[in-house]
């Protein structure tokens, strides 16, 4: 008996030393990266609809003004883009693949991705919840947002509809393309949004705009860095003017200007309606 | 009488004590000895071959521990507190104890590269979830666990197939059609005419005959001998 209760306070007394090293007499304790920082808090569908107008308005004007325009003064549009076989630039879902392998480098756990009922490539097409819900998609174009318990994401997805016409052209021309009767405003597919936090912090979101923008500035300039390297094919240049004036492209800092010029106002204005409305129920 | 019993039991003892010195001392001394060819082999010697769970990767044979091995952020006496908190609720996310998990990013530090054909991060959209049962593409060390002195440890079977099986190429230029191929994958494996992330500068083989040996991509994913081309993309980043 007497065995037991000294067994017993000496783990009290260790639990209690414990408890003092961690807790009470404590250091500066290690800062939590799943934890939303302090601030007016945005839901994860508020920061997803942001997102998609940002990628809405960098791929729109990339596929109209640079791949579109660019078309017309005979610049090159390729899949195999990054391989060395051609002297192209990148096709509009690969402009959005190298933003989302950009994202997926990035400290914030956001992921992007595009899929289709008929894509090009096999293996972008929709199964599963995915197909499910763009299938409802199709319905209203509105967006879907899910809890995809396998993933443990919150998952947005956003319709992607035709609004270049490059868009409509090179899908109803591309050899492996399994349709060929797109028009302009047909919704092509979706992009697909995952984050792993059911909201985000003022901070926060403004760090997943910066680093989105960042993705699309750096694959702008992946681009650019390819043209430079051009052997065969005559390089266009490079600085403040547009392929709509002929055989030349703009700067990364130009283009970035124009998606700021396209966007910025309406995000900050949107970020702060949810600011507002976020003060009016407290 | 009783004097020289006393004498014989003082002479056993006497003998005991010293042999127990004798043990001592011999201790003592191996102990020391342990010990510094211990430190002069940590001082002077490639002494991480011992802290290694296993051979490293076949191209990795470079690195040091502190390559991929970082140590976690804060003290232990702070990672001791998050651990605590974490697992009584107190914190949303776990922390790393002495060293940080080596994840993708880590990988990426040097093996990221434009043009991939399966970077990891695709494979974490919903629609992969069956795949993911299947073989979790989302993590580098999935396929590429460190200290197994592989290039690669997975099944040589058809992976690719858990995607690609609705594969069709218009104009196919192969011998015996991708479809036909796809229908009976006992005739050839993919990766004997593909790499898994395309970074080989190498013409494709049309014909069945030109396809690369099952033995020869076994030797690859076993020993990193590379059947496909010594031509790439892009290389890993070196220490140099």
């Amino acid at each position: 008996m007497n065995k037991i209760k000294r067994n017993f306070l000496i783990l009290i007394l260790a639990f209690a030393t414990l408890n003092v090293y961690l807790f009470v007499n404590a250091p500066v304790p290690l800062p939590d990266p799943d934890q939303a920082s302090e601030g007016k808090q945005l839901s994860v569908e508020e920061a997803f609809a942001l997102l998609a107008q940002e990628n809405d308005a960098a791929r729109s004007l990339y596929t109209r003004a640079i791949v579109g325009d660019g078309k017309k003064v005979k610049l090159r549009f390729d899949e195999d883009w990054e391989s060395g076989k051609v002297e192209a630039g990148p096709l509009p879902a690969l402009f959005l693949r190298g933003t989302a392998a950009y994202l997926e480098k990035s400290p914030q756990p956001l992921n992007l991705f595009l899929g289709s009922d008929f894509p090009i490539s096999a293996a972008n097409k929709f199964s599963g919840i995915q197909e499910e819900y763009f299938t409802q998609m199709k319905e209203d174009k509105k967006p879907r947002y899910f809890f995809d318990e396998n993933t443990d994401m919150h998952t947005a997805m956003f319709p992607d509809i035709a609004s270049a016409g490059a868009c409509v052209s090179c899908h109803n021309a591309h050899p492996d393309s399994p349709k060929k009767d797109w028009k302009l405003g047909d919704m092509m597919g979706a992009t697909t949004w995952t984050f792993p936090h059911d909201s985000v912090s003022v901070r926060q979101m403004a760090a997943l705009i910066g680093q989105y923008r960042q993705g699309a500035k750096h694959t702008y300039e992946s681009y650019l860095k390819e043209v430079e390297g051009f052997r065969t094919t005559k390089k266009p240049a490079i600085g403040k003017r547009w392929p709509s004036e002929g055989y030349f492209l703009p700067a990364s800092t130009v283009f970035m200007d124009s998606v700021s010029i396209l966007i910025s106002s309406k995000t900050l204005d949107q970020l702060l309606q949810h600011i507002e409305s976020r003060n009016e129920t407290k | 009488m009783g004097g020289f019993f006393k004498y014989l039991s003082d002479q056993v003892r006497l003998k005991q004590v010293r042999k127990a010195r004798k043990r001592q001392v011999t201790g003592m001394i191996t102990g020391i000895l342990f010990v510094m060819v211990l430190v002069l082999n940590f001082i002077y010697l490639k002494h991480e071959s011992w802290l290694s769970k296993g051979r490293l990767t076949p191209g990795h044979e470079a690195l040091d521990c502190g390559s991929c091995h970082h140590p976690a952020e804060g003290t232990w006496r702070q990672q001791l507190q998050a651990k605590a908190k974490f697992v009584l609720g107190f914190r949303h996310s776990d922390a790393d104890f002495g060293l940080m998990k080596v994840d993708n990013a880590k990988c990426l530090n040097c093996h990221d590269r434009p043009g991939d054909h399966h970077p990891v991060f695709r494979f974490n959209e919903p629609r992969f979830a069956e795949v993911r049962q299947e073989l979790d593409a989302t993590q580098c060390g999935s396929c590429h666990t460190e200290h197994t002195g592989t290039l690669a440890n997975i099944p040589v079977k058809s992976i690719c197939l858990n995607c690609h099986q609705d594969l069709k190429i218009k104009d196919d230029p192969l011998e015996v059609s991708h479809e036909q191929i796809i229908a009976e994958p006992i005739m050839v494996n993919c990766m004997q005419c593909h790499d898994f992330h395309g970074n080989h500068i190498m013409e494709l083989p049309i014909t069945l005959e030109d396809t690369i040996s099952m033995q020869a991509i076994k030797e690859y994913l076993n020993k990193g001998t590379d059947p496909y081309s010594n031509d790439k993309f892009s290389k890993a980043i070196t220490h140099e």
